[in-house]
């Protein structure tokens, strides 16, 4: 259970990260970074903070030495994901990034 | 020294000798003088040089590769072992 | 070297990467495999198969041993645990300063019934295991000592990876293969930085576990095994030496009823399981009880990181010994990098985590040595030095995944009451690899690939049905599933390469999906700008 919760929170970090890339973002949403305010940094914050809380669900199934040790593996997990999402399920994140992803709905709601 | 002359051949194994055999010698020295500047048991000691060392080691060869000038790279290989053996030796630390 | 840092750090990482590709790729392989050493050698010896842990294991082990070792000294029963289904007993006689018994003897039991199973003789994972850190048939200094050099090779090709590859992070999720294929560069570069802290941390680790071997003028090191890890190690015996003739003869006491309830305390006070028991003076009044168990929180303690119980003759707890922590912050980021490494502390989940991070540190070296070929075959195809090493590659990487499979199935096809059958386990692997390197030098083309890649995939994923056939339990218990599952991926990965050789990389027609996107295909991963000839006058 921690697992997986430890597993999405990751997965979603490397999500906003990558989306804080301009190629990136024009693939998924067809619209250009550079126009959103501060769009970059925003993104880059949310990814970070994502991959840290995610250190929450771990260390509290593992404690924290070992706890570290799964988070970082389950980063490693979720960067393989998003990686393979990207090439194989381009759709899939598009629907995830506009409609879940804080840094989609923080997008939509700030572009106009 | 003119090293323009050398032989690109010679040059790089010049470069590899003085950043493994060079930069092992010079880790080692490193190493000894980072424990002898701290108050530690034998056992920690061991643990501790060995992590310095290989930290150390892998520095000094990407640090010898990045450098582009040759003679430099002498220099630098001569210099830093010289240096940190002698202080070694000293026993400025212990 | 004249040039940009970044010039300097591509001929670096390809120098030092691959020059010491082939038997870095053997150690990642064996490594990886490794994490699973415990299953694998429970696999290897189906006679175990038939014994299944139940309520009363601790009290069969202990009437094994009242029948067996009635006058021992010390009795040790391991109970079957995450990662074996047996119960293993060893007793002893003497202390560890008494002449007579040093070394312990030891049973492995059905978990059930208390039978001695006799497992066949078989390396099992400890062969892979140990030619992981000390390859083989040298001594054991000089496997070190490569294995050594070859990771100090393996760091600074990471580390010269990474500076050369700066930019990678800004493109990080940015791999879009042209082919719905991955590209050898692309499955490099992926397998690389998706799990680098993970290569990073395993490389320099195992270069401090070698440390002693590698830095002989450092202390008292000696070699694998005896690193200097923190704290007091707990005692496992070791009373003062002991008249063993004068004592009066008693009646020997049964506690076997005394086991359930000791063992229900401990697991009661740590949350898990009690893993292990050690009776010291079975039998007596005196006797007391050590129960452990896999309440490991701690990595920076070493491996005495667990805490243990101790109970005397009428089931009341008389002390804990504690487990021990490290002394200091060296010896505990020092313990810390070794446990990880060797991944004793590791549950089902982190386990698999680390398998994970293995197997792409695996195709990180794999890919990178045929990347290496591929980059110069153009211009270099036919020039001895570049054949030798194009068909050297299909043997040392194919190869070897071909000789662990043959190895896997000569264990259950080599009699099981053959002499030395295990020597004849690993010639069979060695043989196979040598078979292998012959056959990638003869046929070093695409096809020469096809064969050997497809015989390891067919070798690795047919493992569960020879599992199942030649083992006298049909179905997998859960060791023998890790395993089978394992290799099964194995072999995915195998077939997935041997589609990617049939293909030819010719770009499959695009869909039509994929030619709406905006621009997505069109973007290449970011590559080193450097030439191809990348050797550069110094």
């Amino acid at each position: 259970m921690m697992t997986l919760l430890c597993l999405v929170l990751c997965c979603i970090g490397f999500m906003h990260f990558s989306m804080a890339n301009t190629k990136h973002f024009s693939a998924v949403t067809g619209k250009d970074l550079d126009d959103i305010a501060y769009g970059k940094i925003i993104f880059q914050v949310l990814g970070s903070s994502f991959l840290l809380v995610a250190t929450w669900p771990a260390i509290a199934g593992w404690e924290t030495e070992i706890g570290l040790v799964v988070w970082c593996g389950l980063m490693h997990v979720a960067a393989a994901m998003v990686s393979l999402f990207y090439t194989y399920l381009p759709g899939f994140v598009r629907v995830c990034w506009m409609w879940l992803m804080p840094g989609g709905l923080l997008q939509r709601a700030i572009a106009r | 020294m003119n090293t323009g002359n050398v032989s690109p051949a010679t040059a790089i194994t010049l470069r590899v000798v003085i950043a493994v055999a060079g930069g092992y010698a010079a880790s080692t020295a490193i190493s000894l003088l980072f424990a002898a500047m701290n108050e530690m048991s034998d056992r920690q000691e061991v643990a501790f040089i060995r992590m310095v060392f290989f930290l150390v080691y892998t520095v000094y060869i990407i640090w010898i590769f990045a450098i582009n000038d040759l003679q430099k790279v002498l220099v630098t290989g001569l210099a830093t072992n010289a240096v940190a053996w002698a202080l070694v030796w000293s026993g400025v630390f212990s | 070297m004249k040039g940009s840092l970044r010039q300097s750090m591509t001929w670096l990482h390809t120098w030092s990467s691959i020059t010491a590709g082939w038997i870095l790729f053997a150690i990642f392989f064996t490594g990886t495999l490794a994490f699973f050493r415990a299953e694998i050698t429970h696999w290897m010896q189906p006679e175990l198969h038939v014994s299944t842990p139940s309520e009363n294991s601790a009290e069969v082990g202990y009437q094994y041993l009242l029948n067996k070792a009635p006058d021992a000294k010390e009795w040790s029963i391991s109970l079957p645990t995450e990662r074996s289904e047996t119960v293993s007993v060893s007793w002893r006689y003497g202390n560890e300063r008494g002449r007579e018994q040093l070394f312990a003897q030891r049973s492995q039991l059905d978990a059930s019934t208390g039978e001695d199973l006799a497992p066949r003789d078989t390396a099992g994972g400890n062969f892979l295991y140990r030619f992981h850190f000390e390859l083989y048939a040298m001594p054991r200094w000089l496997g070190e000592t490569l294995v050594g050099i070859v990771s100090m090779m393996m760091l600074i090709g990471i580390v010269s990876g990474v500076i050369m590859h700066r930019k990678i992070f800004a493109d990080f999720f940015m791999f879009r293969p042209k082919k719905k294929l991955l590209s050898w560069i692309d499955g490099h570069v992926l397998a690389s930085v998706l799990a680098l802290p993970f290569h990073l941390m395993i490389t320099f680790s195992g270069l401090l576990l070698l440390g002693g071997t590698l830095l002989p003028w450092n202390g008292n090191g000696g070699g694998h095994g005896g690193p200097p890890e923190g704290g007091a190690p707990q005692e496992r015996g070791g009373r003062p030496a002991e008249v063993v003739n004068a004592e009066p003869i008693a009646p020997h006491i049964n506690h076997s009823a005394l086991l359930a309830p000791i063992m229900a305390k401990a697991s009661a006070h740590w949350g898990v399981p009690v893993d292990r028991i050690t009776i010291k003076n079975p039998g007596k009044e005196n006797t007391t009880f050590t129960v452990s168990g896999a309440n490991r929180v701690e990595l920076s303690a070493g491996r005495g990181g667990n805490s243990g119980l101790v109970f005397n003759a009428s089931g009341e707890r008389i002390s804990e010994d504690p487990a021990s922590t490290a002394p200091n912050t060296t010896q505990a980021v020092y313990n810390y990098m070794d446990m990880l490494h060797q991944a004793r502390f590791a549950d089902s989940v982190t386990r698999w985590l680390l398998f994970f991070a293995g197997i792409l540190g695996t195709l990180m070296v794999g890919t990178g040595s045929i990347l290496w070929v591929e980059k110069r075959a153009k211009k270099q195809l036919g020039l001895k030095g570049f054949e030798l090493v194009r068909g050297t590659n299909i043997g040392a990487i194919a190869g070897l995944m071909v000789a662990t499979g043959a190895y896997f199935w000569s264990n259950r096809l080599i009699p099981a009451d053959m002499a030395m059958r295990s020597d004849w386990e690993v010639r069979v692997f060695f043989i196979a690899w040598l078979a292998c390197v012959i056959a990638g030098l003869l046929r070093r083309d695409r096809m020469g690939w096809l064969w050997q890649t497809a015989a390891a995939a067919a070798l690795f994923s047919l493992l569960p049905v020879l599992d199942v056939v030649t083992s006298p339990v049909g179905v997998p218990d859960a060791l023998r599933m890790v395993f089978d599952v394992a290799c099964v991926l194995i072999g995915i990965l195998c077939w997935y390469a041997v589609v990617k050789l049939k293909n030819g990389g010719k770009p499959k027609r695009r869909s039509a999906a994929a030619n709406r996107k905006p621009d997505a295909d069109n973007m290449k991963p970011v590559r080193p700008r450097g030439r191809t000839k990348t050797e550069q006058p110094a």
